[in-house]
């Protein structure tokens, strides 16, 4: 059986390099021979990638239906979290739950790909306590992927800074800092230096967020937005805003769920 | 790589990816992440830990590669502290490896004594040991390799210890452009000194088999001797007799050693010893042969010595005609002790006694112009004018200068080997 795996699996290995490379050149092949390497060697990350190689923006939802039918003949949690997406794109809500159900059902996720998924529609879900319950259920779990943990606990060092527990927002940005510099955890520890008073502090940690102010400007303006609110500063926020309502308008919808309600408890 | 070299190592890699990948995930599962769980790394299952491509690479490369276990650092109260910690576990469980392998090795060195006639039994054992030492060695390799300060091994991660400030990624990105210097050493085969200089030492004091010891000796013996270091064969032989004294062949082979390093006491006994050993056991025809013939060559050589040193003097005449007697009983067929027995003898005046052992002598080397030069004197001597006349005639057409004595006390002795 594992020898009849591993025969898969190196056969595949030709076709996902080549795919690697043909995506890393934006050759519309990479989708073709990342999908010839999903169907020999079955690997749950090839088909997402696949997925994503063969997906146009502009019509996701053919690719959501290839995840579909993938996801019949040999279902893999990474390819159904990828096709929940796309479900969400086109406005399937119904389709992308039902895509979580089955990516759940498929076993074995390294990547925690369906967390992240399930994370997706709870925020896109109107009542803004159920993603924060969802939150806090995963903040308490230890076994989750390095990617759902980053986007937990930027979720849990908002929710401080919102509801004015600046300690426990700089506590938690400063163990995030250990591991990498987010421009969330930049901005709570330059939002912690305002509100201290301490000017080196905050001229830091303000030049480091200003740094990704282009490379990531959803997150910079939606952490920078939250920041701002915490600190009381309305005319900054305000544009900050507007600014995310432009560059995300989905984001922009989630956050003012968020900011509806800051002084929940969570994590 | 050799395939049987490849087989052989292949338990060894194998052990030693797995405990390195599990000890990674097992040190991530005791610091409180549990990622590592989930993917079902804290496990000893090789299965979970090798790739087909890195194992296939072990087969047909001097190297290979396990899965790298993923941890989630968020999980980790203390981020910096903790990766070093789950890094470094990697390369100290190949240590632990080394460690097994040479208690399991020092517990069996001596577990399998050569069967009475002096075979070792067990190859199984043999193997066993074999595998065990390729997989310290090879644990030996992985450990050092990866503790190398350069990413992605185990070793860059203390990096992160020395930049404070830095986040774990930020210094990751920072250091991956050393992976091209460290293809470049690898390639190079420069790490090749720093890597064997290890493994000499641990191979050093790794324990061996006994069986393995005294072939190594009885192949140094061997060696000692081609190269005429008899004092050294001589000990070589000594230490693998210490291990198994059952092969009748080490003891002549010692007994020949210590007749050239002049331990004639020591040869004789040596050479009595492997005659005795062979009888009445059931040694193969073959060695049974090698043997006798062998030890009965050194006995002889022993008298034969004995007998050429006495003849130095006219006092120990009789004790040098024994000797050469025990060389002719040891070796019936020895020209050279007929002919000096005779030589003895006629220095002795005992002329009708010296007659057959010249006889012998030309019987068995008739074409030796000195022994009938040595008969034609005896036949003077007892007044044989005309015999004494032929064989001076017969030692003249060998060559021989017949102006010159026809027999000297001081001849030289046959060939010794």
């Amino acid at each position: 059986m594992i020898l009849i795996h591993w025969l898969r699996a190196l056969a595949a290995l030709p076709f996902l390099w080549l795919g690697k490379i043909a995506l890393m050149l934006k050759q519309p092949v990479a989708g073709r021979l990342l999908a010839i390497s999903w169907h020999i060697g079955g690997v749950g990350q090839t088909g997402r990638l696949a997925i994503q190689a063969l997906n146009d923006p502009n019509d996701p939802f053919l690719a959501m239906s290839t995840a579909q039918t993938w996801m019949q003949r040999c279902p893999r949690a990474e390819v159904g979290a990828i096709g929940g997406v796309l479900a969400m794109q086109c406005g399937e809500m119904d389709i992308a739950a039902e895509f979580l159900r089955d990516s759940r059902a498929a076993g074995d996720d390294p990547k925690g790909m369906a967390d992240l998924l399930e994370m997706q529609l709870a925020a896109h879900t109107p009542d803004a306590g159920s993603y924060r319950a969802l939150v806090r259920s995963l903040s308490e779990r230890r076994d989750l992927s390095p990617n759902v943990s980053r986007l937990v606990i930027a979720e849990l060092m908002m929710a401080d800074l919102l509801a004015g527990r600046f300690e426990d927002a700089e506590r938690r940005a400063r163990h995030l800092e250990q591991i990498e510099e987010t421009v969330e955890a930049a901005h709570v520890l330059w939002a912690v230096g305002e509100h201290r008073g301490d000017e080196r502090l905050a001229r830091h940690y303000a030049a480091r967020a200003a740094a990704s102010a282009d490379s990531e400007r959803a997150r910079w303006l939606c952490s920078g937005l939250v920041a701002h609110v915490a600190l009381g500063r309305r005319e900054e926020a305000d544009a900050l805003h507007a600014a995310l309502r432009e560059a995300d308008p989905a984001l922009a919808a989630q956050l003012d769920g968020l900011l509806a309600s800051p002084g929940e408890a969570q994590g | 790589m050799n395939l049987n070299l490849a087989l052989l190592m292949l338990p060894g890699l194998a052990i030693g990816l797995t405990a390195h990948e599990f000890a990674h995930a097992w040190v991530a599962s005791l610091l409180g992440d549990g990622y590592p769980r989930r993917n079902k790394r804290v496990t000893l299952n090789p299965l979970r830990h090798m790739t087909p491509l890195g194992t296939l690479m072990i087969l047909f490369a001097p190297f290979g590669w396990a899965r790298p276990v993923e941890v989630n650092l968020h999980n980790l109260k203390h981020p910096k502290r903790g990766f070093v910690l789950v890094s470094l576990a990697g390369p100290m469980a190949n240590v632990v490896v080394v460690g097994v392998c040479w208690l399991l090795m020092h517990l069996t060195q001596h577990s399998s004594a050569a069967g009475p006639w002096g075979h070792w039994p067990s190859n199984t054992l043999a193997i066993l040991h074999a595998v065990l030492f390729g997989a310290a060695l090879l644990n030996v390799i992985l450990a050092v390799v990866n503790l190398l300060p350069i990413p992605p091994l185990d070793g860059s991660k203390m990096w992160l210890v020395l930049m404070p400030g830095k986040s774990i990624t930020a210094a990751g990105k920072k250091g991956a452009v050393l992976i091209i210097p460290l293809i470049i050493l690898m390639v190079s085969g420069a790490l090749r000194p720093a890597i064997d200089y290890v493994t000499d030492k641990v191979a050093a004091v790794m324990p061996v088999l006994d069986r393995v010891r005294y072939e190594q000796h009885v192949k140094l013996g061997v060696e000692a001797m081609g190269a005429k270091d008899h004092a050294a064969a001589d000990a070589h032989y000594t230490m693998a007799l210490e291990m198994s004294g059952h092969d009748p062949m080490l003891w002549v082979l010692r007994s020949t050693a210590r007749f050239q390093s002049g331990e004639l006491d020591a040869s004789l006994a040596d050479a009595a010893h492997a005659l005795e050993m062979i009888q009445g056991r059931p040694f193969a025809a073959d060695v049974r042969a090698r043997v006798e013939r062998d030890a009965s060559v050194n006995i002889h050589n022993v008298h034969f010595s004995r007998g050429m040193a006495a003849l130095d003097s006219d006092a120990t005449l009789g004790a040098a005609v024994e000797h050469f007697t025990k060389a002719i009983h040891a070796l019936p067929a020895s020209n050279g002790a007929f002919f000096m027995r005779a030589a003895a003898r006629c220095r002795q005046g005992r002329w009708a006694e010296a007659l057959p052992d010249a006889d012998r002598a030309i019987e068995i080397a008739p074409e030796n112009a000195e022994y009938y030069a040595q008969r034609a004197e005896i036949h003077a001597a007892l007044g044989n004018a005309q015999r004494a006349a032929a064989d001076r005639a017969k030692a003249r057409s060998l060559g021989a200068d017949i102006d010159t004595p026809a027999q000297s006390p001081t001849a030289q002795p046959p060939d010794r080997g």
